[in-house]
């Protein structure tokens, strides 16, 4: 089985990073989207209904945060898997965030394990090494 | 109002998350140091937060290092168009990573939010090299051979 996999991040630094660590850890993909803000990200992800998405909180035009709420009130994508990767790194942050329903937090800096480790528990994949 | 806490607390944060963060992004070491010369090409570097205390976190690096990021990394030529643009967004992205995890231990209690601004970027004044590296404000480190300098302001 192929994923779609969208990285949403306003850094390309990070969007290269975390397009690389997925290409690595042998997860087969049928496209890895980028977008650099959550206004464009939720245009990819009505297009593409990608399979995972990795979130940045803070962005310009629209934050990881809004971009979530928004996805859960969209009927069509609601259940799109996401997962923060984030720099803030507060309890209180992460706690916010599972209550907005995202399927993961990654804190940077991350290694490739973690993501690796993210993409092998959210999709269920077992050879993702 | 600034926050008031052990000056080794954030310093040792800064080296952990500089170093976790050159290392994976492009097998850099990073050092502590205690002096330096002010860097080629400076660049200052700002993200302001916004909580239960407000600021912002300066760094003051050489173009020379984001622009061997964008190589390493971001596997952008020199001379390509975006070559700039992507050496500064490798620096940002630094500054904002090393941000992040200095919040929970700027905060006064676990239930803290901070709000974060977004990295912002200048030229940064060789003259004001000196002043920027105060050992009882700054976090000095070496990411081989280039210094990065860091501090909290108002």
């Amino acid at each position: 089985m192929s994923y779609s996999i969208l990285i949403v991040d306003d850094s390309a630094t990070t969007r290269a990073i975390i397009k690389r660590t997925i290409q690595m850890c042998g997860v087969e993909t049928r496209a890895v989207l980028e977008a650099p803000d959550g206004q464009k990200a939720l245009d990819i992800i009505r297009a593409h209904k990608p399979d995972l998405v990795f979130m940045d909180i803070n962005m310009p035009n629209m934050n990881g945060i809004d971009t979530t709420r928004a996805i859960r009130a969209e009927p069509a994508i609601a259940k799109t898997r996401v997962v923060i990767v984030s720099s803030e790194s507060t309890a209180s942050r992460q706690s916010q965030l599972r209550n907005e329903g995202v399927e993961g937090y990654i804190t940077k800096p991350f290694t490739p394990e973690r993501i690796r480790d993210v993409i092998s528990s959210v999709l269920g994949v077992a050879n993702a090494a | 109002m600034l926050p008031e806490i052990p000056v080794e607390t954030p310093h040792q944060v800064i080296l952990e998350t500089v170093s976790q963060t050159l290392e994976t992004m492009a097998f850099i070491c990073v050092e502590p140091i205690t002096e330096a010369a002010v860097p080629d090409e400076p660049l200052c570097l700002s993200m302001k937060f916004d909580g239960p205390s407000r600021g912002a976190v300066e760094m003051v690096a050489s173009r020379n290092l984001g622009r061997r990021l964008a190589s390493e990394v971001l596997m952008v030529e020199a001379d390509d168009p975006e070559f700039e643009s992507r050496a500064e967004d490798a620096l940002r992205e630094i500054l904002n990573v090393v941000v992040g995890a200095m919040m929970p231990h700027l905060a006064r209690s676990p239930g803290d939010v901070f709000n974060l601004g977004l990295p912002e970027t200048a030229d940064f004044d060789p003259n004001r090299w000196s002043l920027f590296t105060d050992p009882h404000k700054a976090c000095l480190l070496d990411a081989e051979t280039q210094p990065i300098g860091f501090r909290i302001a108002a």
